[in-house]
């Protein structure tokens, strides 16, 4: 018997058993799509440190909205840096643009303060601020501090220099007239310059107060100055006298300037005193030859015209003097330095001005006009410079010293108080003396009505005093203080008063006694506030054995 | 069973109560009629701790303090003191003395201990003496001794007024 052969047929259809697995590829595979599609940007920052991040925990937020997560944290190739690598949301991308900053916010101390404080429970995490440029950057270089003032916020930086870095530093606040209107953002040197610069930030709308006529001076401290106008102490606001800071303001006759824009460069001078001294930017300068002292007078002293300040003194040496030149060596003059400001005298700070206030001062020297030496404080004895025009002088004009211009002088001191002495007789001989003695008589009869007069008011001044209510007056001060007496005594040793304090401060011992034994016996009996227990009778005193 | 339940609360209630025995207070006693005419004003009085509070303090045979649980002052001791030695105000010149008392208590073997030092002042003279004194109760009982405390007191004060004013020392 043969078995019956089954017929194999070969099926063209696909074995419905594959049917399900290919349902979860199609799915599967859409959901990676899906996933793909919109995974967010992927960024890495490069930080010195990676001090309180956590891969898989850390947090990337903007203005403080989670837009990412930290994914991994490794070291650079040169183990020098560490890199964060961090997954951010999708719509964040228009974020990450070529001037965004990142840095770690965790809690710090510095000059401006305590920040991050809230990042001690809930752990450090990086913080993004967006940048104004084209977005697309996907590397960055994060910051170690916090930024003080975020990219976007309106306002300019501008660069001052100082050729000190005295008491100066990050976060100290920029003020205008004793307000805070920014911070000092970083602070640099130059080797190429030889300058400390320093980047401050003014917030809008303040920074239209800045042009470039403004002036920045260090405000730092309490500044205390002796000079030809007295003592000057100089401080500005309490925060900037204890941490320091900048401050500007246009200078005293100064017009406002051009608009500026960011990165403009100012000179930080080193303190008010010094703006207000040497504020403009052109100046004649010329030569004083003194045949007197100088002493007394500093660099910085005023140059005045009839009190009025139009420059400075800005040196004293005798450096001017041409080297072997034939001065007399008995009569070698001490050279002294100034300017003189043309926008001082309402001109316009220009070196077009300075050539034509020189052709100016040039035609006044001819008509009598000259240098001197004069004090100014005689609590200080210090000097400074009058140009004014003096009559019956030797002609003189501007002359020249080396590279330098000479203004002429004259001398102040004993032969010209001599002369004034001369000229005070002069007119005391053309006074009508004989006139002025008439006429005092008549002013001796007029002071005899007014002695009269005050003899009338000292007779009417007594009858004042006479009076009862007068005389009543001393009575009623005596009785207030018996009465501040009696009040005073209420509280003297003996008083009632006192008597009654002591007993109270004596009762609350007592008392505090008391308490003291019942905590001493709870202590040794916990439960003897609810079972007292029976007080044992007191021991009973005996009669002495001597006396039986 | 509710007479069983009310006897047996009541017994309860009778068994917590006690007898509490009465406490007797006392105060210094001014001993006799005081014939000297010299005044004396205690500007500062000092005392120890130990007897700075309204119980009776006796020191017992073995050495210790005992505070009496049913014998108290009625009057703070200091005050009672000062009013023994400055008396009945009287008219004349006081003389000023400050106090300072080291020991002053009853000793159950029937003595009283005074101890302490005082200063006297007259005009812009000063002097300064310690004292140590001790007096013998002939009866027995916390009356005898308070007694005999007002007497040692009365005895202080003597001793303080008939202090040599030459010893005085400016």
């Amino acid at each position: 018997m043969s078995n019956p052969q089954a017929k194999i047929r070969k099926s063209r259809r696909i074995s419905s058993i594959w049917i399900l697995p290919m349902i979860i590829f199609i799915v599967g595979g859409y959901v990676i799509y899906h996933s793909i599609q919109n995974q967010g940007p992927k960024i890495t920052i490069e930080f010195s440190n990676a001090e309180g991040l956590v891969a898989g925990k850390s947090k990337i937020k903007a203005r403080s909205v989670d837009v990412g997560l930290v994914e991994d944290i490794r070291l650079s190739a040169d183990h020098k840096t560490v890199l964060v690598s961090a997954r951010l949301d999708k719509e964040i991308e228009p974020l990450l643009t070529e001037d965004a900053v990142l840095w770690v916010v965790k809690p710090r101390i510095g000059a401006s303060g305590i920040t991050g404080m809230g990042t001690l429970l809930s752990g450090a995490y990086i913080e993004l601020s967006p940048g104004l440029e084209a977005p697309g950057r996907r590397t960055f270089k994060g910051l170690d501090g916090v930024p003080n003032t975020p990219l976007e916020t309106p306002g300019v930086r501008l660069v001052i220099q100082s050729k000190n870095a005295k008491s100066l530093s990050v976060g100290d606040p920029a003020t205008y007239r004793g307000f805070c209107v920014g911070r000092i953002e970083a602070a640099d040197f130059s080797p190429e310059q030889g300058v400390f610069e320093y980047e401050i930030f003014v917030e809008a709308p303040y920074h239209k107060l800045i042009t470039t006529s403004s002036r920045f001076w260090n405000a730092s401290g309490i500044s205390v100055q002796a000079d030809a106008n007295g003592l000057s102490i100089n401080t500005a606001s309490m925060e900037t006298m204890l941490s320091g800071g900048v401050a500007f303001d246009l200078p005293e006759q100064s017009q406002p300037g051009d608009t500026i824009e960011n990165g403009q460069v100012f000179e930080l001078y080193p303190n008010a005193k010094s703006v207000q001294d040497d504020p403009f930017e052109h100046y004649i300068s010329y030569i004083l030859l003194f045949d007197t002292s100088v002493r007394g007078l500093k660099k910085g002293a005023p140059v005045e015209y009839r009190g009025i300040k139009i420059g400075s003194v800005t040196d004293i040496s005798f450096e001017y003097l041409p080297k072997g030149s034939s001065i007399n060596i008995d009569k070698i003059p001490v050279p002294v330095q100034i300017r003189i400001d043309p926008a001082r005298l309402e001109w316009r700070d220009s070196a077009e001005a300075c050539i034509n206030l020189a052709g100016e001062l040039s035609d006044r020297v001819d008509i009598g006009m000259r240098a001197s030496l004069e004090t100014g404080s005689l609590l200080t004895g210090n000097l400074y410079i009058s140009l004014d025009f003096y009559e019956g002088t030797e002609p003189a004009e501007i002359g020249t010293l080396g590279e330098h211009m000479t203004f002429p002088t004259i001398s102040t001191g004993l032969a010209h108080i001599a002369q004034k002495v001369v000229d005070v007789l002069d007119t005391v001989q053309e006074l009508p003396l004989k006139e002025t003695f008439e006429s005092t008589g008549g002013a001796l009869d007029k002071a005899s009505e007014t002695l009269e007069s005050i003899n009338q008011v000292a007779i009417k001044l007594e009858e004042l005093i006479a009076k009862d209510g007068t005389q009543k007056l001393p009575e009623s001060i005596q009785k207030t203080l018996m009465d501040l007496q009696a009040v005073l005594s209420g509280f003297s040793k003996d008083s009632e008063f006192q008597h009654n304090l002591e007993n109270a401060v004596k009762q609350i011992e007592s008392t505090m006694l008391s308490l003291e034994e019942l905590t001493d016996t709870i202590k040794s009996k916990p439960n003897s506030l609810i079972f007292p227990g029976k007080r044992k009778d007191d021991p009973k005193p005996k009669a002495s054995a001597n006396s039986k | 069973m509710r007479l069983l339940i009310n006897i047996i609360i009541l017994l309860g209630l009778t068994a917590c109560s006690t007898t509490i025995p009465n406490v007797s207070y006392y105060k210094l006693p001014e001993t006799e009629a005081r014939l000297d005419s010299n005044r004396l004003e205690v500007t500062s009085i000092k005392l120890p701790d130990y007897i700075d509070h309204k119980d009776v303090v006796l020191e017992l045979d073995d050495g210790t303090l005992h505070r009496a649980n049913f014998h108290k002052w009625a009057e703070n001791l200091d005050d009672g003191i000062v009013r023994l030695l400055e008396g009945s105000k009287s008219e004349g010149v006081s003389t000023l003395i400050e106090l300072m008392i080291v020991q002053f208590h009853g000793l159950e073997s029937g003595r009283i201990k005074l101890s302490g030092k005082w200063r006297k002042m007259s005009g812009d003279k000063t002097l300064w003496k310690s004292f140590d004194m001790e007096l013998s109760v002939t009866k027995s009982g916390y009356v005898n001794m308070i007694e005999a405390q007002a007497k040692l007191i009365e005895e202080l004060r003597s001793d303080i007024v008939s202090s040599n004013e030459t010893d005085l020392k400016s």
